[in-house]
């Protein structure tokens, strides 16, 4: 599996959005490079390739997401009327929104397809799907959200003249087939955008779908109280049962003395990261330092990992250590301070 | 964008690709077209696509399938048509692309006729039963026209499914029918078995005429006693009066007359160096006796067609290749003469019988028997020839009959004055103990 990944990783981006690339990104092997040898080219880049696919950093939205969705699927299965429970995951661009939904459903989907004692796509057997993942494109309009659903799990496309209760009927004969238990809708504030015609429907469609499908919508998204998608009669059904709500990246900043989400995140990047040479070291955990990373990424965690990453790279290739030096050397905007 | 439909949708006994198509699109609720578009990979499918699906793939087409429905690809060669060439169809010499719909269609294709005699491509037919749980299974053997009845439900199978419904299908008709079905799987045989049925069944296979099927919807019971018979004769090998071979042209007939009884063999080496006349011996146990009206050179000719016929149960055209070209006309319209009387007098079971053991007997030895019209030139062995029997015979002189023998039995350069019978009797005594010690002389020059 490793080579594979190496290999598709070196060739094309795996795409949360493609089902094909499911099986990699859920199966996500990572081994780490063995250090001590003679620091090479060849070292660094499997180093460089390590890092960047250090996969689920676990921070307190990551915690509460999961919490979420476990406590989503549970009503859901015990609903008594068939009512859904959905879980809204709100904050703001490069918060980690996107990052905690995908971990928890590949987490999720891990698990199934390990008791399926096969391959999740082999041939002969039905698909496993048990979550999918759809992103509402920018100026969504009709049923782009079912169809983007539609062709993430693959059946032929349906007839141009299809309605929404078409696709929803359709796709319900299915999911229990495919065994689908979530899904996790992208950017939906887009849904809202237009304020139009296409916008009431799109907030209709996705009630629809939550309330349509046996399974546990997970709406990400950025404003969903500015977009307006959650305004009028199908916004207050979707809002009212969106039991679960989850603001993303709303952390405390680090403070001078207390151990918070900063600095919980600064030393789980430690933990996770590594440098080829042993004569470097990594210093995210310093206050100095998880305070910088704080203002470089304007407090948003997702930006803040994506930083980290980037310095890390910085670091693997410069043989320096990963630091706050590190780190303003890769500030995607240099004028915006100095490093402490 | 995946290519790959989510489901595993399995595919019903005996189910036809078009069918199975059909089935998936309605599984996921789309058009048929849809379908298509992934499976083929095409990107604006047409109705003709739909039509001419089920018939063959190439195996990357069938690889590509394979992998979108979830099935394998023998599962999906299975559903074709082409399962059913060296049976009930013929597509040898056929450019397969013609018949493939995920290659791009033109208008040279080939009508499917050419391959066999199959249901018009925009034609549909059912039964009723079979598809009461599932409206939209077709089996691929409901394409063929010789498939009229459901022997299942003993039903007739039906453009429309409310159609047949009452029609009562006797036994007779459903056990021609299952012998046909039973026949699908391609050998040799079974081959032969279709080619010999369709020209039974030719009025009805020939155009302008009906189809079988258009046939069966506008007169049910004379369509099916029509199929029973042709069934029927198609079956009855080695009996040309039955089949109705009289009326045909000798040439046509020959490519139908078969024998009713095959000798099995696992060498063909030892076919080809069959000899185009048997050796006289073989006569012995009453060959000669049935075939007593014909001269003893066409007599023998006839035996050792029907031997060479018996061997591997070929046609009576095909084991005249083994014959001298000049002869094969000739020869196909003695056999042909002769076993019409035969059988008009009940004894064409006997022929057959007969050659089949003469062509064993032939096969155990494995002998060129043409090698014995050489001279023989060792005294001893010449001796032993003229000196087996001193008294059978008292009325005739015993060197002649020993003459007479050696001449029949080891040339072709035989008397006419055997035909009384005595020649036989001789040979039935002393005839292996002569043979044995001409055998023992042919081998030895062999050496």
């Amino acid at each position: 599996m490793g080579d594979v990944m190496t290999e598709l990783t070196i060739h094309r981006r795996l795409m949360p959005q493609d089902i094909d690339d499911w099986k990699h990104l859920v199966m996500n092997q990572n081994p780490r490079p063995e250090l001590g040898g003679p620091v090479t080219d060849t070292l660094r880049e499997r180093v460089d390739a390590y890092n960047q696919r250090i996969g689920t950093i676990v921070t307190r939205d990551t915690k509460a997401v999961a919490e979420a969705i476990r406590r989503a699927h549970f009503e859901n299965d015990h609903s008594a009327y068939g009512s859904a429970t959905c879980v809204i995951i709100s904050g703001p661009p490069m918060s980690g929104k996107t990052h905690a939904a995908l971990t928890c459903a590949f987490s999720e989907t891990r698990d199934i397809w390990g008791r399926l004692g096969r391959e999740p796509d082999a041939e002969g057997f039905d698909r496993s799907v048990p979550w999918a993942y759809v992103e509402v494109p920018k100026l969504a309009r009709g049923l782009s959200v079912l169809k983007s659903l539609w062709t993430f799990i693959g059946p032929p496309e349906l007839a141009p003249r299809a309605t929404a209760a078409d696709y929803l009927h359709a796709l319900r004969k299915l999911a229990p087939s495919i065994g689908l238990r979530g899904i996790v809708i992208d950017d939906s504030h887009g849904v809202g955008q237009r304020q139009n015609e296409d916008s009431r429907l799109l907030a209709d469609i996705l009630k629809g779908i939550i309330t349509g499908l046996p399974a546990t919508i997970v709406l990400v998204g950025t404003g969903f109280d500015e977009s307006g998608v959650l305004r009028g009669s199908a916004g207050d059904q979707v809002r009212l049962r969106g039991a679960r709500w989850i603001d993303v990246g709303k952390w405390h900043p680090p403070s001078a003395t207390g151990i918070g989400d900063w600095e919980l995140l600064g030393k789980n990047l430690s933990e996770r990261l590594i440098l080829p040479n042993p004569g470097t070291s990594i210093r995210l955990t310093t206050r100095g330092t998880i305070r910088y990373l704080h203002e470089g990424s304007r407090g948003r965690p997702g930006l803040a990992v994506e930083w980290a990453k980037r310095a890390a790279s910085y670091a693997v290739w410069h043989d320096v250590d990963l630091d706050a030096t590190a780190l303003a050397a890769t500030l995607a905007e240099p004028s915006f301070g100095e490093a402490p | 964008m995946t290519t790959r439909f989510p489901l595993r949708i399995e595919p019903l006994p005996g189910e036809w690709w078009r069918s199975y198509l059909q089935r998936v699109a309605a599984r996921y609720r789309v058009h048929p077209f849809a379908v298509l578009e992934r499976v083929y990979g095409i990107d604006r499918p047409e109705r003709r696509h739909l039509r001419w699906s089920g018939i063959v793939m190439s195996d990357a087409a069938v690889a590509h399938s394979a992998r979108v429905v979830n099935l394998a690809p023998d599962e999906i060669r299975a559903m074709h048509l082409k399962l059913l060439d060296g049976s009930a169809l013929d597509f040898t010499g056929r450019d397969l692309d013609e018949f493939n719909p995920a290659a791009s269609l033109s208008a040279t294709r080939l009508h499917l006729r050419h391959v066999g005699p199959l249901v018009h491509a925009a034609t549909d037919r059912v039964c009723p039963s079979c598809v009461e749980g599932s409206p939209l299974y077709r089996a691929t053997s409901w394409r063929l026209q010789v498939h009229l009845v459901c022997t299942r439900h003993r039903l007739p199978l039906s453009h429309h499914l409310e159609a047949a419904a009452d029609t009562e299908i006797d036994d007779e008709v459903c056990a021609a029918q299952q012998t046909v079905l039973d026949r699908l799987s391609p050998t040799a045989e079974n081959a032969a078995f279709f080619k010999d049925l369709y020209a039974q069944l030719g009025p009805y296979l020939k155009r302008p005429a009906p189809s079988l099927d258009q046939a069966l919807t506008v007169s049910t019971e004379p369509t099916l006693e029509s199929f029973r018979e042709a069934v029927h004769r198609a079956l009855a090998y080695g009996y040309p009066h039955y089949q109705g071979f009289d009326g045909w042209p000798f040439a046509r007939a020959a490519s139908h007359l078969r024998p009713p009884h095959e000798v099995v063999i696992h060498d063909n080496r030892s076919v080809r160096c069959f000899p185009h006349l048997l050796p006289m011996h073989l006569f012995a146990p009453g060959l000669s006796d049935l075939l007593h009206r014909a001269q003893i050179r066409p007599a023998r000719a006839i035996g050792a067609a029907g031997a060479a016929m018996c061997v591997g149960a070929r046609s009576l055209s095909q084991s005249l290749e083994l014959f001298p070209p000049g002869r094969r006309n000739t020869t196909a319209r003695l056999v042909m003469t002769h076993l019409l009387n035969l059988e008009r007098e009940g004894c064409a079971e006997q022929f057959w019988q007969l050659c089949a053991s003469a062509a064993l007997q032939l096969l155990k030895e494995n002998v060129d028997y043409r090698q014995r019209e050489q001279v023989c030139d060792r005294d001893q062995t010449y001796d032993v020839a003229t000196s087996a029997e001193p008294s059978a015979y008292p009325r005739t002189v015993r060197t002649w009959l020993v003459d007479q023998w050696a001449c029949t039995y080891t040339s072709s350069n035989v008397r006419p004055s055997v035909r009384d019978g005595s020649i036989e009797h001789f040979d039935r005594l002393y005839g292996p103990g002569m043979r044995a010690a001409l055998n023992a002389h042919l081998r030895e020059c062999a050496a």
